[in-house]
């Protein structure tokens, strides 16, 4: 039979054990990768290593501890990915997403409001040098015109010739008698 | 779509009991084979067959005066319809004209009389446009081909020159142009 003492011993062990970051159940181990050319390992090894654990005694009082820990108010351990995330449609930082991965800190934060730089759109415009629109730029529109075309003699007229149908015939027969006059 | 404005309408009447052919607002006329009128355009004098070309053409511009009405100022598409209306009634051909510069050509096409036809066809439009616009023209031939001809519309002068120029062996062409060359550039139908 467990005396108290050795109980209240054991129960504070399990607090601390408790308050000391674990690994994240979502998490993926890394994987090992064998070496071909290493030596085999000892057998026990590993379980040598484990039997020296202080655990032993955890299974001894197991019943026991089960009933003193129901009792104790552990900090809970809520896993972080299982939380509602919103994503941001706007706002998120061109850094952010060029790294690949979200920073979680950042992304639990309200998305920034920056009402003074300008969205991709249509209408939105960027310097023609390709450098980036800073908040204090005011926003303007880039638009591409015709350029002027140079004066140039094309072609050059005595007049704008009328339809012939439509010209009184005798005004047409007297300048063709006066040919060669 | 324009349609021409001259009125075929009843323009040949066939009085088979009297055995009379009448041409609305003429006389009489006779049907006769394009063979004959060919054959006498090859017989004879080329002033013979001026005046029989004088006095068709006297007569289709006449017509046309009294359809248009004596203070009409005709454009140039009303002539083409008019006088071109007579001279497909007559069997003679289709009529256009074209504007080279300012000078001005009558072509006439599918004409049935030939090359043998061509002082015939002068004349007649020479005579025909007296009639109708009170102006006295050389139609001169600038091209004869099986069955079209291209006249010069042009003066006493002009004509001079231009069969001058035919003689030595320049294309009708050329001649239009060494026509334009003398000529002042106050060319009608043009607004400045």
């Amino acid at each position: 039979v467990a005396s108290r003492s050795m109980l209240e011993s054991l129960l504070a062990r399990v607090r601390q054990r408790a308050s000391e970051p674990r690994q994240s159940v979502l998490s993926i181990p890394p994987l090992r990768v064998p070496r071909l050319d290493a030596e085999p390992p000892a057998f026990g090894g590993a379980r040598r290593a484990q039997a020296v654990l202080p655990d032993e005694d955890i299974e001894e009082y197991e019943d026991e501890l089960i009933e003193i820990i129901d009792e104790v108010e552990l900090p809970t351990e809520t896993p972080p990915d299982v939380r509602p995330r919103g994503v941001p449609a706007f706002g998120q930082s061109a850094a952010a997403v060029n790294r690949g991965t979200l920073d979680r800190a950042a992304s639990d934060r309200p998305a920034p409001v920056t009402p003074h730089t300008p969205a991709r759109g249509i209408g939105a415009a960027r310097p023609a040098s390709g450098s980036t629109i800073t908040a204090s730029e005011p926003l303007r529109a880039e638009v591409v015109s015709r350029r002027p075309i140079s004066v140039a003699a094309i072609a050059e007229s005595q007049g704008t010739r009328r339809d012939a149908r439509t010209v009184a015939f005798v005004e047409l027969l007297d300048a063709a008698l006066k040919l060669g006059s | 779509m324009d349609t021409s404005s001259f009125d075929p309408t009843r323009a040949v009447v066939f009085d088979l009991n009297r055995g009379q052919v009448a041409l609305s607002g003429g006389g009489s006329v006779l049907l006769v084979p394009t063979q004959a009128i060919t054959e006498l355009c090859g017989e004879l004098e080329p002033a013979s067959v001026r005046q029989l070309g004088v006095s068709f053409g006297k007569q289709a511009g006449a017509r046309v005066r009294a359809r248009l009405g004596a203070s009409a100022v005709p454009s140039l598409e009303v002539i083409v319809d008019q006088l071109g209306g007579e001279l497909a009634l007559a069997g003679l051909g289709s009529l256009a004209i074209e504007r080279w510069g300012q000078a001005l050509v009558v072509r006439i096409e599918n004409c049935p009389l030939g090359p043998q036809g061509q002082e015939l066809m002068s004349a007649y439009i020479e005579s025909a446009l007296y009639a109708v616009v009170a102006r006295e023209v050389i139609a001169l031939g600038l091209e004869r081909k099986s069955q079209s001809f291209r006249l010069l519309l042009c003066g006493k002068a002009a004509s001079v020159r231009v069969k001058g120029f035919l003689s030595s062996g320049g294309s009708w062409g050329d001649a239009l142009v060494a026509l334009h060359q003398t000529a002042t550039h106050d060319v009608p139908g043009a607004r400045v």
